[in-house]
């Protein structure tokens, strides 16, 4: 295990290492290292987009859900997937047509204040932080499962890898390990399937009725994971429009031309990811099925080895060498993942420090390109390391409510600002402090008084805030708006941003 | 009419380079020509129906998860119960939906939308 572990490891690296070489000599402006000069087409970007979007908290951990819960599993795939419509007819074009970087630069380009912009940072680098930091620890725990290393050392390799991919191979490197990761997971989910069909006679209705016949209805039914109903509303609304909120996605809206090319590529996305979240419910209960949920269990309580147990008894067995090979190759693929995402997220932070906080805030504008660039790679330097020291406080903490966290944010302080930016005549400066302090205070004030951190008898009775804290995010908007007078200059700036956001009007 | 507002302070403007060359343009008169009105209500119309459709579809699905888990649980087709008939129309009801939005904004928004950036930029001179 741990030669082969260690040969496929290698490998993801050596290919990794080289695709940042070949984007290194190809990153020289600021506008190749946060967009690769915003030259993609649409299928290069919905990879990508596919890349960054299936975490393994999606593929390992609903496949994990359904196997040990059932269905609750299966509308967490499916929201997933249904966050991208909002972001396909509201959000993503606009985007594109108004800003070049980053998050910030939407709400600067409407507000003309560097408060406003700011507020998109703080926004930005919370939510980015708190994705990156299970991430690290995922991976992690990976590289202990493949290679034997202690957590600490292998909290260091994740961080040293990604901090290289990004700060050589800027957006360019980010992209093609994002499709180049994007590859390996349908291909093993394929594989994963074809393999799975063959055990169920080619009838995926089968596997339904295996899963009833050994753990009977309730297994099929809503209710096994969230048991409060207010939970499952509150999940929806987070995945239905706080996947819009999302800074790393939007930021790979600016990696494509247009608009056009904008919209084709989520059409990419959705086809993509849509089917890999679908397979993930028969996944979770073919293993169910095949593995067992005790055997899912005592592995991991979470559920988050169910795809790598299953490809292991789908290769033989825990004995066998074909087994030993399926889980060593899922678990460098679910590595590969973690990297991709976590490039990823490295880079649009690193956007919110240099971009927005150095370049806008604190220096007017006024840097040249080629400091850009030196700023924007020490900031992604600066980011990893960051990343890693706080990846290495997460040991033996249950991260995954930071996954919650992030979402939650991301629906209630990131995604008010961004449609009342985009749609809002009357929204200013005050609007934007207010919206995003509001969102932002009471996701995380709920979080924590939540049942994640609590324990089950919490003061907050729900684990995801989102159905409380989105409506206070819009509320605080809405309040800090109205502070402020009607200043003729904002409401008719407002006609610019309106302009541009449908048009894609540039003077070029 | 003042325009102060339209050259913005280049520090914290996301599109520097587009305003530089066209200090006057009038964008209140921009968007009340009727070639954008146009665009705006067809958009509207396109959009407004579908996300409609889409968000109480998702949200009844997930109402029903909570509050009517004996419905969803209901046997149905086969082996699958109510709740996993809805999921699984779920899913290429979500790409329909895509798709018709990529569809329409090829064919109208995109041709509207360059007309009345056409518009501005002769109006504008």
């Amino acid at each position: 295990m741990k030669t082969l572990g260690l040969a496929i490891f290698l490998l993801i690296l050596g290919i990794t290492l080289a695709i940042t070489h070949w984007a290194a000599r190809r990153t020289s402006s600021a506008s190749s290292f946060y967009t690769a000069d915003s030259s993609l087409g649409p299928a290069q970007n919905g990879f990508a987009l596919a890349g960054d979007w299936m975490s393994a908290a999606a593929f390992l951990g609903f496949s994990g859900l359904a196997a040990l819960y059932g269905m609750d599993g299966s509308l967490y795939a499916l929201g997933a997937l249904v966050g991208f419509l909002a972001i396909l007819m509201l959000i993503a074009e606009p985007l594109r047509n108004t800003g070049r970087y980053t998050l910030g630069d939407v709400i600067g380009f409407r507000m003309q204040r560097p408060e406003a912009r700011l507020a998109a940072v703080v926004g930005t680098i919370v939510v980015n932080f708190a994705y990156l930091i299970p991430q690290m620890a995922g991976g992690a725990v990976l590289i202990k499962l493949l290679l034997g290393l202690p957590y600490q050392a292998s909290v260091a390799v994740v961080g040293a890898v990604m901090i290289v991919y990004v700060m050589f191979g800027g957006m360019l490197a980010t992209t093609w390990i994002q499709i180049v990761k994007a590859v390996l997971l349908l291909g093993t989910a394929a594989v994963l399937m074809l393999l799975i069909l063959f055990h169920f006679g080619f009838n995926p209705l089968t596997i339904f009725s295996a899963v009833e016949a050994r753990y009977g209805a309730k297994m099929l039914a809503p209710g096994n994971y969230l048991s409060n109903p207010l939970d499952q509303l509150s999940l929806g609304l987070s995945f239905a429009l706080g996947t819009a909120g999302l800074p790393h996605v939007i930021t790979r809206f600016y990696t494509v031309p247009d608009a056009r090319t904008a919209r084709k590529s989520i059409i990419w996305l959705m086809l993509l990811a849509g089917t890999v979240f679908f397979v993930t419910t028969l996944i979770g209960f073919a293993s169910a099925v095949l593995v067992g949920q005790n055997a899912i269990r005592a592995a991991d309580p979470g559920g988050n080895l169910a795809v790598p147990l299953l490809a292991q008894f789908l290769g033989g067995g825990a004995d066998s060498i074909g087994g030993r090979i399926f889980l060593a190759f899922v678990a460098a693929v679910a590595f590969a993942t973690i990297l991709a995402v976590a490039a990823g997220l490295t880079l649009s932070t690193s956007g919110a420090i240099a971009h927005d906080l150095y370049v806008n805030v604190i220096k007017g504008g006024n840097v040249g390109e080629e400091r850009q660039v030196k700023v924007a790679r020490l900031s992604s330097l600066a980011v990893g390391i960051l990343a890693m020291l706080l990846g290495l406080l997460a040991q033996g903490l249950n991260v995954a409510v930071l996954v919650i966290l992030a979402i939650s944010i991301a629906a209630s302080a990131n995604f008010p600002i961004i449609v009342l930016s985009l749609f809002w005549r009357r929204f200013n400066t005050s609007g934007v402090i207010w919206g995003m302090a509001a969102g932002l205070a009471s996701a995380v004030i709920l979080a924590v008084l939540g049942p994640a951190v609590q324990g089950p008898p919490a003061l907050f009775p729900i684990v995801n805030p989102t159905i409380i804290s989105m409506p206070v995010g819009f509320v605080g908007a809405l309040l800090g708006t109205f502070l402020v007078p009607r200043k003729p200059r904002d409401v008719a700036r407002f006609d610019e941003v309106l302009f541009r956001a449908q048009t894609g009007l540039r003077t070029d | 009419m003042s325009i102060s507002y339209l050259v913005p302070h280049d520090c914290d403007s996301a599109n520097p380079e587009d305003t530089k060359g066209a200090p006057t343009i009038d964008w209140s008169a921009a968007i009340a020509q009727p070639a954008f009105r146009e665009l705006l209500r067809f958009k509207w119309r396109v959009i407004a129906p579908m996300m409609t459709i889409y968000l109480l579809f998702f949200a009844g699905l997930m109402l029903l998860a909570g509050y009517a888990r004996p419905v969803m649980a209901a046997p149905a087709l086969g082996p699958l119960n109510v709740g996993y008939v809805l999921i699984i129309i779920a899913y290429p009801m979500c790409w329909a939906v895509a798709l018709i939005y990529v569809f329409a904004a090829d064919a109208w928004f995109d041709p509207k939308a360059r007309a009345a950036a056409r518009n501005l930029a002769r109006g504008g001179k």
